[in-house]
């Protein structure tokens, strides 16, 4: 056996700890014929009564019962109702941590709470629950959150070229979402009739809660026919009776596709 | 045993560490006082030796037994004993603190508080005067613990304080135990180095030092 096998052996040598055998025997049969070696192994074995003395002492350290007392103070500051709650006052229960880092935490934190309000309303405000289709008589269309207490159309004058239409909050109040001001609305590329002044119409109701002010500038307006209880169910506020009869509407589609609003027609 | 309801439970006395922290995650306060009693000391000991600090053992002690409540559900049985994860815990929130405080804290006394070193809480408990040497003899051998690297220290207080075998320190730590045994290798080499006193430096009863002719 060489020294610097005889090296890694023998602190389990001295442990006494399991080797092979012929290993064993090869580590102290070495050990007899080279007295550096020898030395180590001996100073080894001295290390372990040491070591031995020094678990023993130390062996019988105990927490102090403050430590108790703190933690059931801090198992009080967290415990569900499912646990034991015991009243014991709060105490922090790290005190190596510096003020400077404390403050760092908190600004992370609010940063990070920053950075996911923002996401989340970046991703109202790109995300369109509506549907993409193009809009016939029966197209679903997304309903209106909004509850709708009004039936009564209200007449509202409307320009021929449809332009600076707006969209304003339902009477209820209740959406709050959104308005469009001075909107460029092309010309329907469909043959259903726009509103002209030979026709009334109520007020748009806003059918999602995303307004894109972009695709609202460069939507279209087309012209449906539903059924009554289907522009119900959607929100647009008007009388339940005769569910059955079939209504005419303007939808304001955005230039992506999507309905955002909800207005109708009586001839 | 005691009746609780429907079924007997077993008193915390005879209840091994598993079923206390079962009982615990289950609400039963006696549990947990019979688990911290019980294992309170294994953290406490290796957090001290490991950092050489009251304050910081003891709020490790706090850490880990809230970490054990709040996160029991992960320890699994076949993978080991409830002392090891414990140990596993304890040391892996010493090396967080100690990195935050960046150098051990010596047994010393804190403003406020009556601490009583580890030398005369030795000194205290047997008196005899003949214990006044093996005291300052623990005394040297901490010092030198805690003078290791962390990583060499560790395997010192595993390996030969707690006893653990390689592969349980190894479970522990988290690491091959060839590299276990290698660290542990080095460590003692390095202790003996300060520890054991050559002959030829070694002083004689009446503190004289002997030379070699």
């Amino acid at each position: 056996m060489k020294c610097w096998e005889f090296r890694e052996l023998v602190s389990d040598l001295a442990c006494e700890r399991s080797l092979e055998d012929g290993a064993r025997k090869r580590a102290f049969s070495h050990a007899a014929e080279c007295e550096p070696c020898g030395r180590q192994l001996s100073d080894q074995r001295r290390l372990n009564r040491e070591l031995l003395v020094f678990a023993e002492a130390t062996g019988k350290m105990r927490a102090s019962s403050k430590a108790r007392e703190r933690l059931r103070a801090a198992i009080a500051e967290t415990a569900t109702p499912a646990q034991v709650i015991s009243t014991a006052p709060v105490i922090s229960i790290d005190r190596y941590r510096k003020p400077v880092a404390r403050q760092w935490s908190f600004a992370a934190a609010a940063a990070l709470l920053a950075i996911s309000a923002v996401s989340i309303l970046l991703w109202q405000k790109t995300s369109s629950p509506a549907v993409r289709a193009p809009i016939d008589t029966a197209t679903t269309l997304i309903p209106s959150p909004t509850p709708a207490p009004t039936e009564k159309l209200s007449p509202s004058p409307e320009p021929r070229n449809l332009e600076s239409m707006s969209l304003r909050k339902t009477r209820s109040g209740g959406l709050g979402a959104y308005a469009v001001r001075r909107n460029r609305i092309r010309a329907a590329e469909t043959s259903r009739n726009l509103a002209s002044s030979a026709e009334t119409a109520s007020e748009f109701v806003p059918l999602t809660l995303a307004a894109d002010e972009r695709a609202i500038e460069n939507g279209t307006i087309v012209r449906i026919k539903a059924p009554r209880a289907r522009l119900i169910a959607m929100g647009v506020p008007i009388r339940a009776e005769n569910e059955a009869e079939t209504i005419n509407a303007d939808v304001m589609l955005g230039d992506n596709g999507v309905a955002y609003a909800i207005r109708v027609v009586r001839e | 045993m005691k009746s609780t309801g429907h079924h007997l439970v077993r008193s915390p006395v005879g209840a091994t560490d598993e079923e206390l922290l079962d009982r615990t995650l289950q609400g039963d306060e006696e549990a947990f006082d019979a688990l911290y009693d019980r294992r309170e000391g294994l953290v406490y000991q290796f957090a001290m030796r490991m950092s050489g600090s009251s304050a910081l053992a003891e709020d490790v002690v706090q850490d880990v037994f809230l970490s054990l409540l709040r996160n029991g559900r992960c320890f699994d049985p076949s993978k080991g004993v409830l002392t090891n994860y414990l140990l596993g815990m304890t040391r892996n929130r010493v090396i967080t603190l100690l990195r935050r405080e960046r150098t051990y804290v010596p047994i010393q006394e804190e403003e406020g508080e009556q601490e009583i070193s580890l030398a005369e809480q030795i000194t205290i408990q047997t008196d005899p005067i003949g214990e006044i040497a093996r005291a300052e003899q623990v005394e040297k051998v901490r010092q030198a613990i805690l003078a290791l690297p962390v990583h060499y220290r560790e395997v010192v207080a595993l390996c030969n304080l707690e006893e653990l075998s390689y592969e349980e320190a190894a479970g522990v730590i988290g690491c091959p135990v060839g590299t276990v045994r290698s660290r542990l290798n080095r460590a003692r080499a390095i202790l003996a180095e300060k520890l054991i006193e050559k002959p030829e430096t070694a002083p004689n009863r009446e503190g004289q030092i002997a030379i070699v002719l």
